[in-house]
């Protein structure tokens, strides 16, 4: 870092401070993050993130390409929850559109946004799990993560980047198997979350990495403009499912989980008890099935929304990701704007951060739950 | 975290009873996935990993993998009629479709019709995002249960009429 | 806000004020005057309220670009609206209309869980003014927009580009970018990769 240091031994002795690199290619980093760390010893002083080396220009190519074009690059945001990056976007369209989706469309839909959410905050657990240093747990939910992804696979035809909406509904109906596939699921799962809480609860290594690191209070969250669980650890309840309601989320009982204290330990309970809450979601979705199409019956083959703007916004499992849409009647978009959940999540890691020691920067990271896709975008 | 020691959790520690409960686990799954019978990926089941390639997995139905034109099953000719609309709802421009015109005699008059010349398909961009195959009015492309596109040089990653018409050969292992 | 401030909106109103465009076929735009929160806002800025609609059932009120942090501080201040949480701030480039630029700010509120866009015209090379103050998190959502329009934030802490590297030429979400090029003076120069050409063989021989 200090090519125009006069010499390397005076500069170590005249400041206490250390800079240190962490990424880009560190494990830890969940991609392509990195972090400069101003060290005092062990200590963060400083801290500063360098972004942008995954950024394709999603927001750019989107101008250039036709609407049904785009739903791809909305799975390659988020990459670990495609469905819910495809769900704000088709939606945010039918809105402009006035298109009414079929009932069935968007009760599946939901039960797959569930499904992707769980999915999401396995994943979070077994990596952040896997950076303090309890490895067992990501077998763990890697095993119950491919169920789901079998389930989504045998629907829609991919795992991850999944495509799994068409503007006005779905390309296929449910497989035959998919709601006995979804059910056998749903009375194996909440067992295994029992299994991960034994583990990690109550484990000293855990508590003592977890308890008190990062500590966020609700009007510092809401400052940096927090969203999704990582708000909700901070004592506050919000929640765009009930904030802003989208799709059939209103007909199903569900409960919001919130934190008190806002440290690390809390915001990994909020996200154990979101999963189950995911749980009680899919099960009523999925008891109360309507019969139907799944395709919305007036969509004209080439989709030219109105001119004029929408932004939508859903709860995805990191936040609030928003599509702020501007049409000019034509058939692209003439500006498509994410308003990506990640990207303003990670500003906090600097709050969050400073006056721990160097070894929580990774636990702190892991918390905020990141993807560098949708930060970088 | 309060420490408090009751003589039952020194007892457990003496005796090490969280390590045998550990170990029984590892045992148990040991024992059992010598007698339970392989059956892929069976999470209920002790082996848990698919043994390929010796074993298949099971590929969905809906898969969206290697790209195929399909043939008309009775007269052996390709369904595909040039309408190009693969090649432009294609998000990443992989598909490149050239046809040209051919007269054809239908019983008095002599007519024009378009026909399939060249069809070029570069799986290395593809995205397997499946708007092709959804519009194929023909269903002549489609997106096959196939997926082992790996080869050793980026020429054949950019796949020709013929060879999306055969498509791969599968490499078969003996159990 | 002093008489003098109020004068200078007035005088600059015709220029700073687009119009809400009602485009053949567009979305129907209702008119939001009778709105609570936009007679308030009217009440207390006056003249600074350029309009006021509401779209898709979403409002938007439009402010001239001199208050718009006034208005921006008050609606979060404010013990009725409350509008604590910043969603977004971007911006949409319109290369063939006056002012240029448009700034989208989304507000939502959690506790009164109401929602607002603010928006406000910007010509192209002046400066918008900084909200950092206000919500900490429009330190990195205006760091993006000055690296994707170039939009200068006065005032702002630390501004300089997030998601391209220093030293990049241009600004990507104008419409006047490119959407693709084969040649690239920052990639040529930093990663040494040069353009390939036309002809270039695929085959895994290629001589670099």
């Amino acid at each position: 870092m200090s090519s125009d240091a006069p010499n390397a031994s005076e500069h170590v002795f005249e400041h206490t401070e250390m800079l240190l690199n962490m990424g880009p290619q560190h494990p830890s980093t969940h991609g392509v993050l990195r972090v400069l760390l101003k060290l005092d010893g062990e200590t963060v002083v400083d801290l500063d993130c360098d972004i942008g080396y995954l950024h394709r220009g999603v927001e750019k190519i989107c101008e250039h390409d036709t609407y049904p074009m785009i739903t791809p690059y909305f799975d390659r945001l988020d990459y670990v929850a495609a469905i819910n990056g495809d769900l704000v976007y088709v939606e945010a369209v039918e809105r402009l559109m006035g298109v009414e989706v079929p009932r069935k469309a968007q009760y599946l839909r939901v039960i797959l946004a569930e499904l992707q959410r769980i999915t999401s905050h396995l994943l979070w657990l077994a990596t952040h799990a896997l950076d303090i240093g309890a490895a067992t747990i990501f077998l763990y939910t890697f095993r119950e993560r491919e169920e789901i992804l079998k389930i989504i696979e045998n629907f829609i035809g991919a795992r991850l980047t999944t495509h799994a909406f068409r503007i006005g509904g779905f390309e296929w109906d449910a497989n035959p198997e998919f709601e006995r596939d979804v059910r056998a699921f749903l009375d194996m799962f909440p067992g295994r979350i029992d299994e991960y809480e034994t583990i990690l609860s109550e484990n000293r290594i855990w508590l003592a990495r977890t308890v008190g690191i990062g500590v966020l209070s609700a009007e510092n969250a809401i400052d940096i403009g927090l969203t999704g669980p990582v708000l909700r650890a901070s004592g506050v309840k919000y929640d765009v499912r009930r904030a802003a309601p989208y799709s059939t989320y209103p007909e199903f009982d569900f409960e919001i989980p919130i934190g008190e204290t806002g440290d690390t330990y809390d915001r990994y309970l909020v996200r154990m008890q979101e999963m189950r809450q995911s749980i009680r979601i899919v099960q009523q979705a999925l008891d109360g099935l309507p019969e139907g199409d799944v395709m919305a019956a007036r969509v004209p083959r080439v989709i030219k929304p109105p001119a004029g703007e929408v932004f939508h916004t859903n709860e995805s499992p990191k936040g609030e990701i928003g599509v702020y849409l501007v049409s000019d009647g034509t058939n692209t978009p003439y500006r498509l704007r994410v308003r990506p959940p990640c990207f303003v999540n990670l500003q906090a890691l600097k709050q969050l951060a400073i006056g721990h020691l160097m070894a929580d920067v990774v636990a702190l990271i892991g918390t905020v739950d990141i993807v560098l896709g949708e930060v970088d975008r | 975290m309060s420490e408090r020691r009751s003589i039952g959790s020194i007892l457990r520690r003496l005796f090490l009873v969280d390590l045998i409960k550990g170990l029984a686990v590892t045992l148990r799954y040991s024992a059992r996935a010598l007698v339970e019978p392989r059956d892929g990926a069976n999470p209920l089941q002790s082996i848990y990993t698919a043994q390929y390639p010796k074993e298949r997995p099971n590929i969905p139905e809906r898969w969206r993998g290697a790209p195929k034109l399909n043939n008309d099953p009775r007269t052996g000719e390709s369904l595909c009629t040039a309408c190009n609309v693969c090649a432009l709802v294609c998000p990443v421009d992989v598909i490149q479709v050239s046809h040209a015109s051919r007269e054809f005699r239908d019983g008095e008059k002599v007519k024009k019709k378009k026909v399939l010349t060249t069809f070029v398909f570069d799986t290395s961009r593809c995205m397997f995002c499946g708007l092709c195959q959804d519009n194929c009015p023909t269903l002549c492309l489609e997106l096959t249960q196939e997926f082992e596109l790996a080869v050793d040089s980026r020429a054949g990653l950019v796949w020709d009429r013929e060879m999306l018409e055969k498509g791969i050969n599968v490499v078969t292992y003996k159990k | 806000m002093t008489n003098d401030d109020r004068s200078n909106e007035t005088s600059s109103e015709s220029r700073t004020t687009p119009a809400p465009k009602k485009a053949k076929g567009g979305v129907d735009v209702v008119d939001a005057s009778d709105d609570q929160l936009v007679v308030r806002l009217r009440e207390r800025f006056g003249e600074a309220i350029t309009s006021a609609v509401s779209m898709v059932g979403q409002r938007i009120v439009t402010v001239t670009i001199e208050s718009v942090s006034e208005v921006l501080a008050y609606l979060k201040s404010d013990d009725e609206f409350r509008f604590n949480l910043l969603l977004d701030v971007t911006a949409v480039h319109r290369p063939e209309e006056d002012p240029q630029f448009e700034l989208v700010y989304q507000l939502c509120s959690t506790t009164t869980l109401e929602r607002v866009r603010i928006k406000t015209g910007l010509a192209d090379g002046a400066p918008a003014p900084t909200v950092c103050g206000i919500w900490g998190t429009a330190n990195w959502l205006e760091r993006e927009c000055y690296d994707m329009f170039g939009i200068v934030f006065e005032g702002h802490p630390d501004l300089r580009r997030i998601l391209l590297p220093d030293g990049w030429e241009g600004h990507p979400l104008r419409k006047e970018y490119p959407v693709e090029f084969r040649e690239n003076r920052w990639i040529a120069e930093n990663l040494n990769i040069h353009a390939l050409p036309d002809d270039a063989d695929f085959s895994g021989k290629v001589e670099i």
